[in-house]
């Protein structure tokens, strides 16, 4: 057998190397007849492969169909907002060329992360289909060794790597969910029989999914983590050896894969795992910031105390004038709550207008029947009404602002004069106490 | 419905069936169609990976857009046209990069789709394969059989014949080479032909 001959036949065979890829094309290159032989050779190849195709690709052909079309959990296993555990999806088989193989394994030994869509089928044909809804300049699949400029609308396949600069998005149709690579990222997709799986070996990826149905679930897998979900928008980041899952909405269950720790991470809050197994959870925001430190505009201004937080604080001495506007990231839209350390000595000085992004200002009343001469920490809150034994006072609640990804910020206009902020906690953790909170 | 009648039924049949409400009656067609299509596929494209995948791709989106097909004409050639659409895809996404990569050799057979759109070689050439492999001696015949059809590694189906690897290999080559002469002698004597 002659060198050509042999790089042919371990070609045929998916025995040839990558040097051996190289060298075969080199002895093709400007010889069509060798060219052909190649060709003709790998089709006969395929003919016979398909001539003898073994039972068992039928059988898998229309078990995985049958997971596509009708889902494979039940209703009863999964209830809308309700968390459900599924198995780790089974690993693809050995490509017959060995390459995935060594694809797989080279994603192994860094953070692997799988989302992994079940469909329920509801007598419509809506089914997950992996696409690219945008693809920025950079943005590329890699299939077989051979890499693929990517580009919007193209359907993602098994095995393909995605290279994806900040910004590129994936879409699951007949499932509203998005995909959105936060960071520059290489990520696998994979097809399961349980659907779509994404092994995210770098970067950041956004999971916006729809409050799912019932028999539907959205889940993730890394090394160290298996995460299961209902219906949630949430953020999923993998660098070095560790793992960070934010949440937005909904709840994720988070669970290491030998079983042995779990933690549910509710709406707004952050879990961090890394490689030797350790758990740290904490708010996705929560940002404390001095009131003199923010951006004011006149006649806000800052005053000296000792007792405030670094000694200053700001107030207005002119009603109805002056702004303070605190600005913060949101990794993801969240749901965001303010504390404000304040003094209000009278009821004639106690509220600013505060509102998100200088829009929905209403009047925060900061210590509505607690007028006293010291530093409190109190939610910014909203009045909701007046109190029935005592109409002169209002009841207050605890304001929510909605705020999407990016920067956003909390302002307070000046209202009555004298009213004092010395400091700002803005948190996405709907139950965070400041340390010297006073009772309510 | 029996699984002999379900054998009998024509494919309108069965797509009534689905209309109706019965999915499963959709394996029917897969289990029916699946084998015509893998040998399309496999024809043009080098890995059996990627043929599974195309296979399953079709069947999905043959499924999704039922509701658009008219059921009084055949399934195969709707379904065989909606694989290879999936085929060309790739194929012009191929184009502009491929020729740099080491995927070009599996570039170059997927390239022949342009010379023949429909797909209408690989279910000649498929036909003209089985009358060749009935000429085939036994021995050889089981050759091809134990390494395509059980997928044994070629270094124990040499043991088992006791060859050294490398002499097995050059059977394997000599073996597809001697297929492709006969299929080549058959369609040019117009022994070819598609299967309806």
């Amino acid at each position: 057998m002659d060198r050509f001959d042999a790089y042919l036949s371990d070609y045929l065979d998916d025995e040839l190397s990558s040097e051996g890829t190289r060298e075969l094309r080199r002895l093709t290159g400007g010889a069509p007849d060798r060219q052909n032989e190649v060709v003709e050779l790998a089709q006969v190849d395929g003919l016979l492969r398909a001539r003898f195709a073994p039972d068992r690709l039928e059988q898998d052909l229309v078990r995985r169909l049958r997971l596509c079309l009708e889902g494979q959990a039940s209703a009863a296993d999964t209830q809308a907002g309700v968390m459900t555990r599924i198995r780790r999806p089974a690993r693809q088989p050995r490509a017959r060329r060995g390459l995935r193989l060594q694809r797989m394994a080279a994603a192994a030994a860094v953070v692997v992360i799988c989302i992994i869509l079940l469909t329920w089928f509801r007598g419509d044909t809506r089914l997950i289909v992996a696409r690219f809804e945008n693809a920025p300049a950079g943005t590329s699949r890699e299939y077989d060794h051979t890499v693929y400029e990517a580009a919007a609308g193209m359907i993602l396949r098994s095995g393909d790597r995605v290279k994806a600069p900040a910004g590129t998005v994936l879409v699951l149709e007949g499932e509203p969910s998005r995909c959105t690579f936060q960071t520059a990222s290489s990520a696998v997709m994979r097809i399961t029989n349980q659907g779509v799986c994404i092994d995210l070996e770098n970067g950041g990826l956004e999971v916006e999914a729809a409050v799912q149905p019932a028999g539907r679930c959205l889940a993730v897998l890394t090394p160290e983590v298996e995460v299961t979900v209902v219906g949630t928008h949430f953020l999923v980041r993998a660098s070095g050896r560790e793992s960070k899952v934010d949440v937005g909405e909904g709840v994720v269950r988070v669970a290491d894969l030998q079983g042995s720790r779990s933690a549910d991470v509710k709406a707004g809050m952050s879990l961090a795992v890394t490689r030797e197994g350790d758990f740290r959870q904490q708010p996705l925001i929560l940002e404390f910031m001095e009131a003199e430190a923010a951006d004011l505009q006149a006649p806000m201004q800052v005053l000296a105390d000792a007792e405030a937080s670094g000694g200053r604080y700001i107030a207005s001495l002119t009603g109805e004038a002056g702004r303070a506007a605190f600005r913060f990231e949101a990794p993801l839209a969240a749901s965001v709550y303010v504390w404000a350390r304040i003094k209000a000595p009278l009821s004639e000085a106690d509220s600013f207008y505060a509102g998100l992004d200088s829009r929905d200002e209403m009047i925060f009343d900061l210590a509505e029947g607690r007028w006293n001469d010291t530093w409190q920490w109190t939610p910014l809150g909203v009045r909701t009404g007046k109190q029935k034994q005592d109409p002169f006072y209002y009841i207050t609640a605890k304001r929510m602002f909605a705020v999407g990804r990016g920067t956003h910020t909390i302002d307070f206009r000046g209202r009555e004069a004298g009213s004092r902020l010395d400091a700002v906690i803005i948190t996405s953790n709907p139950d965070f106490l400041p340390a010297d909170t006073v009772e309510q | 419905m029996t699984e002999r009648a379900e054998q009998t039924a024509s494919d309108a049949e069965v797509l009534e069936r689905i209309r109706s409400g019965d999915r499963d009656a959709y394996m029917i067609l897969v289990q029916r169609y699946h084998s015509r299509l893998r040998s399309v596929l496999s024809f043009y494209c080098a890995s059996s990976t990627a043929v599974e995948e195309y296979i399953q791709d079709a069947f999905v989106q043959a499924y999704v857009k039922l509701d658009r097909f008219d059921r009084q004409r055949p399934f195969l050639p709707w379904l065989k046209a909606i694989a290879l659409n999936n085929l060309k895809d790739e194929l012009r996404r191929c184009k502009a990069v491929s020729s740099a990569q080491e995927g070009y050799l599996r570039y170059l057979q997927l390239a022949r789709l342009d010379q023949d759109p429909d797909a209408l070689q690989a279910e000649a050439r498929l036909n003209a394969l089985d009358a060749c492999l009935e000429r085939l001696p036994r021995n050889q015949y089981e050759i091809l059989h134990e390494c395509y059809s059980r997928s044994r590694p070629l270094n124990e189906m040499a043991q088992q014949m006791q060859l050294k690897t490398s002499a097995l290999k050059v059977r394997l080559l000599r073996l597809r080479r001697a297929l492709r002469d006969c299929i080549a002698l058959r369609l040019a004597a117009g022994e070819g032909g598609t299967r309806g």
